[in-house]
């Protein structure tokens, strides 16, 4: 699908243009971000650069000015301008199709004819404005200045004023209203639905009035000069051709009017019969209906639009007309509307021509029936300037949003027809301006009043529930410290099997054994580690065992150096690499370690170890589960040794599955776990007074969280059971 | 002089722990000079070991020793300072290559480590047998209980098997009864890394106050 730039519609893919409101489509169009200012094709429907929603908010990019002036539904109807001053001066004049204010676009063809003639700063064979056009012909004999005249009428070689008489064209436009009206015939005005009028299909007598197009092709055949030619084909095509004169042959019309320096007896016509008045010279009592009311204002705003000529037509006048002048792809429904064909009967025609005649019901024709696929594409009613919304729109009371009214269209501003298309094109034209607004108020805003989190009013009596809550915790953890022994029970350590597993792995070590203990954690969480991991050294060095010192965080050396381990043992310092670096130790502990903690060469010789496979028991201290997993997968699924773990409490859920599968032979956590592995290595050894005081502290505190958390949520139960929101 | 050294760090040791509580005042110009005291230690620590324990007897050293023999530690010294790069948003190209490298050797290492470190033997050990006979009613309950947890777990992740057929609904109906078990587990599994989490917490706040209380008197006397 290929969206309209101008109103949004939805067209087939290759479509040319826009078969709503004739808007060129496609092609190297680029459609301007309005937000972004960045381009993007014509197709996007959001912003390649920014995301702003392009199809309703599209402004006309470079390309898109080059489009034809000529744009609007196909219906045989008059432009969207002054009523008045279409009837005074249009008979004769081919009527400007109703374009955007300002709009100097030319067709391609007419810029190539331009060219041609020579001079490519005008517009060529660009009629002027209906009134415009009339205020420039101010009567017979006048002599316009040169410098008046529009460029691309001097060009085209038209006339000065009186040469080219108004009531030249009179005897044209009664021609082609007797024509109209004998082909052209329309039911009585009565007979037809309001909106079927607002349609414009132009009643009977007013074909000749109203309809610029015959006057367009009167136009064409008189107006170009000596020595200018004016395709008449394009005149054609641009004027809104009405099927009976779409008929009509346009070279014996084009070959009566001679061009105005050669036809002296045109400019003789009396001054009354102006353009103006040609058509009214039909005589007001001839006229057969009433005046059509004015265009539907959705239909002003579509504006006239050009027919599309046959092949035969187009063949027929050559190939001098430029694919330019074809007009915009009308729907087959309007082609047959703007005809008359699908209204009128044939035998209408004759009937309504003649002033006095008999209407079709005195006739014995049956009123016409609206088809139901044609019932269904009726529009919906636009709201009047002022009527209220049938439901308030809501007003966004939070986010970004907040104090916008109608982000969220309820009800869109035209009430949508029976059909689901007319009614989704409605939606989409109503919810553009509905999102342009909420955008610039969003946009409008200071971007820290929107970003800034609300702050929730804490009522006085619940400020002081958080210091509470510290000074409980507080209270639960000194009071076992400045005075141990308070709590009963409270030393009470928790067996561990897997504190017990790894005491088991220290004690069967035989004497002189080799162990390797890597100090996986940093400062932050050594006064949890420390202690146990002191705890396990003690043991290993009572058991004479040969301890191997490293760490794989840069600051586990230092740890290891504060417990004395930098002259107890051998300290061989960081391991760079991590995960790799372990992969590296199990493949080959030679040159794993160029030098200790204390930049002395490490003799791998005198340490007796050339693999891990050489050490008794790796100990990994580690306050992440990460270092665990790395031990356990890159050196356990390896190397045969048994791998021990102390490790933070806060990743003992982690690292328990890897003890719970025997890939860890022993696990101690934290300072409750130490405080296991102390008992399972002494049972009948008394708990120092400090870790005595310790275990109270940590079973106080837990009690304390515990009753913290009951208490919190008997207070929410109990306010939202009873206390409602206050 | 040591004990001098001893006694000024017991102090700083303290003052700084303090500062750090000092946080239950809210955020504070103490407890920041603290924190940023405690980060730029670390990392000026961390560098001095990195090129005391790596890049000086790894690198620097064998290069200027013996280059010639050496002269492969030219590449890795290269790709270190492509790192450098990154520092440069103009030359921020340059340094992809050797993170590159890194995070391909790495995600390498780490995948065959997974899967035969922890994914291989973690699927054996949950093949337990829940046989009383085997080790008693109570360790055949607590298998029976792991087995369980551990596929209704992974079923919670499934995410597929909705279907029109009879089959199909049937699958699917067994699947959200598995993934509702699952979800409980799940659960139970966080309230206990929640638990373990505040522990160690509380153990690191036990220890900071038992160090104030035990080691500033001893400074004292």
């Amino acid at each position: 699908m290929i969206y309209c730039p101008n109103c949004g519609t939805a067209n087939r893919d290759g479509s040319s243009f826009c078969n709503q409101c004739g808007q060129r489509l496609g092609g190297g169009s680029k459609a301007t971000c309005p937000f972004c200012g960045a381009e993007n094709p014509i197709e996007n429907i959001f912003c390649d650069a920014c995301g702003a929603k392009l199809a309703p908010l599209v402004t006309p990019g470079v390309e898109e000015k080059e489009k034809p002036s000529l744009k609007g539904l196909s219906l045989p109807t008059k432009p969207a301008g002054d009523e008045e001053e279409v009837r005074d001066s249009e008979a004769a004049v081919p009527q400007e199709p109703s374009a955007p204010e300002g709009e100097e676009e030319i067709p391609d063809w007419l810029a190539r004819l331009r060219a041609s003639l020579g001079d490519s700063s005008e517009p060529v064979g660009e009629p002027p404005e209906t009134e415009e056009f009339a205020a420039e012909v101010p009567g017979e004999g006048a002599e316009l200045p040169e410098e008046e005249l529009p460029d691309w009428l001097q060009e085209l070689g038209v006339p000065p004023v009186g040469e080219v008489g108004e009531e030249q064209l009179a005897p044209a436009a009664e021609e082609f209203a007797a024509e109209s009206l004998d082909e052209g015939a329309e039911l009585p005005e009565e007979e037809l639905p309001d909106w079927l009028q607002e349609l414009g299909v132009p009643p009977v007598g007013e074909a000749g009035e109203e309809q610029p197009a015959p006057a367009a092709e009167e136009f064409a055949a008189e107006v170009p000069g000596e020595g200018a030619e004016l395709p008449q084909e394009e005149f054609l095509a641009e004027a809104p051709l009405g099927e009976p004169l779409a008929e009509a042959p346009a070279e014996p019309e084009a070959e009566e009017v001679a061009p105005p320096a050669a036809t002296p007896a045109l400019a003789e016509q009396p001054e009354a019969e102006t353009p103006a008045e040609g058509i009214p010279a039909l005589s007001e009592g001839e006229r057969p209906a009433p005046e059509a009311e004015p265009l539907a204002a959705w239909l002003q705003e579509e504006g006239p639009v050009i027919l599309e000529l046959s092949e035969e037509e187009m063949a027929e006048e050559g190939e001098g007309a430029p694919p330019a002048v074809m007009g915009p792809e009308v729907p087959a429904w309007l082609e047959t509307l703007a005809s008359g064909a699908a209204v009128l009967p044939e035998e209408l025609g004759p009937v309504l021509a003649t002033p006095g005649k008999p209407t079709p019901e005195e006739v014995g024709l049956e009123r016409a029936a609206i088809p139901s696929w044609l019932e269904v594409l009726r529009p919906g009613r636009k709201r009047e300037e002022g009527e209220e919304a049938p439901a308030e729109e809501p007003v966004e009371t939070e986010g970004v949003l907040e104090g916008v009214r109608g982000a969220l269209r309820l009800v869109p501003d035209i009430d949508p027809g029976p059909d689901q298309f007319v009614r989704a094109v409605s939606a989409a034209a109503t919810v553009t301006p509905a999102h342009a607004e909420t955008l610039t108020q969003v946009l409008a805003r200071s971007t820290a009043s929107s970003v800034r989190p609300r702050t929730v009013p804490v009522p006085r009596r619940e400020r002081g529930l958080p210091w509470l809550a510290f000074l409980l915790l507080l209270a639960a953890v000194l009071i076992p410290l400045l005075a141990p022994g308070l709590v009963p029970g409270g030393a009470t350590v928790p067996s561990a099997l897997s504190a017990k597993a790894f005491a088991t792995q220290v004690q069967n070590l035989p004497p002189g054994a080799k162990v390797l203990i890597s100090f996986d954690y940093d400062p932050s969480v050594s006064t949890e580690l420390d202690w146990p991991v002191r705890e396990v050294v003690k043991d290993l060095q009572a058991k004479g065992a040969t301890l191997l010192v490293m760490s794989t965080t840069p600051t586990g050396p230092g740890l290891a150096a504060r417990m004395g381990l930098a002259d107890t043992a051998t300290l061989l310092g960081y391991l760079p690499g991590q995960e790799m670096g372990l992969q590296r130790l199990a493949t080959s502990f030679s040159g794993a370690f160029l030098a200790d903690y204390k930049g002395a060469r490490v003799d791998e010789a005198a340490l007796g170890v050339q693999s891990l496979e050489d050490v008794a028991l790796i100990i990994t201290a580690a306050s992440s589960q990460d270092a665990v997993r790395w031990w356990v997968e890159q050196v356990g699924s390896r190397v045969n040794t048994p791998i021990c773990a102390i490790v933070s409490g806060a990743i003992e859920p982690s690292v328990r599955p890897y003890y719970s599968s025997r890939q860890l032979a022993g696990l101690v956590s934290g300072w409750v776990g130490g405080l296991a592995y102390r008992q399972a290595v002494s049972p009948d050894a008394p708990l120092e007074a400090q870790s005595k005081a310790a275990i109270e502290a940590q079973s106080l505190g837990h009690l304390a969280i515990v009753v913290l958390i009951v208490l919190g949520n008997l207070a929410y139960w109990g306010k939202r059971l009873f206390g409602g929101r206050s | 002089m040591s004990d001098v050294s001893n006694l000024i760090g017991i102090w700083v040791s303290a003052l700084l722990t303090v500062m750090v509580l000092s946080y239950l005042l809210g955020d504070n110009p103490l407890y920041r000079l603290a924190e940023h005291l405690f980060v730029g230690t670390a990392v000026g620590y961390a560098v001095l070991v990195a090129y005391y324990s790596l890049l000086r007897p790894r690198l620097i050293l064998p290069l200027l020793q013996a280059p010639l023999e050496n002269w492969t530690l030219v590449v890795p010294l290269l790709l270190a300072l492509l790192l450098l790069a990154r520092l440069n948003h103009s030359w921020r190209g340059a340094g992809m290559a050797p993170l590159a490298f890194l995070l391909g050797v790495g995600v390498a290492l780490a995948l065959g480590g997974a899967l035969f470190g922890s994914l291989l033997p973690q699927v054996e050990g949950t093949m337990l047998s829940v046989n009383p006979a085997d080790g008693g009613w109570g360790v055949a309950v607590g298998n029976l209980v792991l087995v369980i947890g551990t596929v209704s777990a992974l079923a919670y992740f499934y995410f597929t098997g909705q279907g029109d057929t009879g089959w199909g609904r049937l699958r699917a109906g067994f699947l959200k009864a598995w993934r509702g078990l699952g979800k409980w587990f799940i659960m139970v599994t966080f309230g206990a890394i929640f638990a373990s989490t505040v522990m160690a917490r509380l153990s690191l706040l036990i220890g900071r106050l038992q160090f104030l209380i035990t080691e500033i008197p001893k400074t004292l006397r």
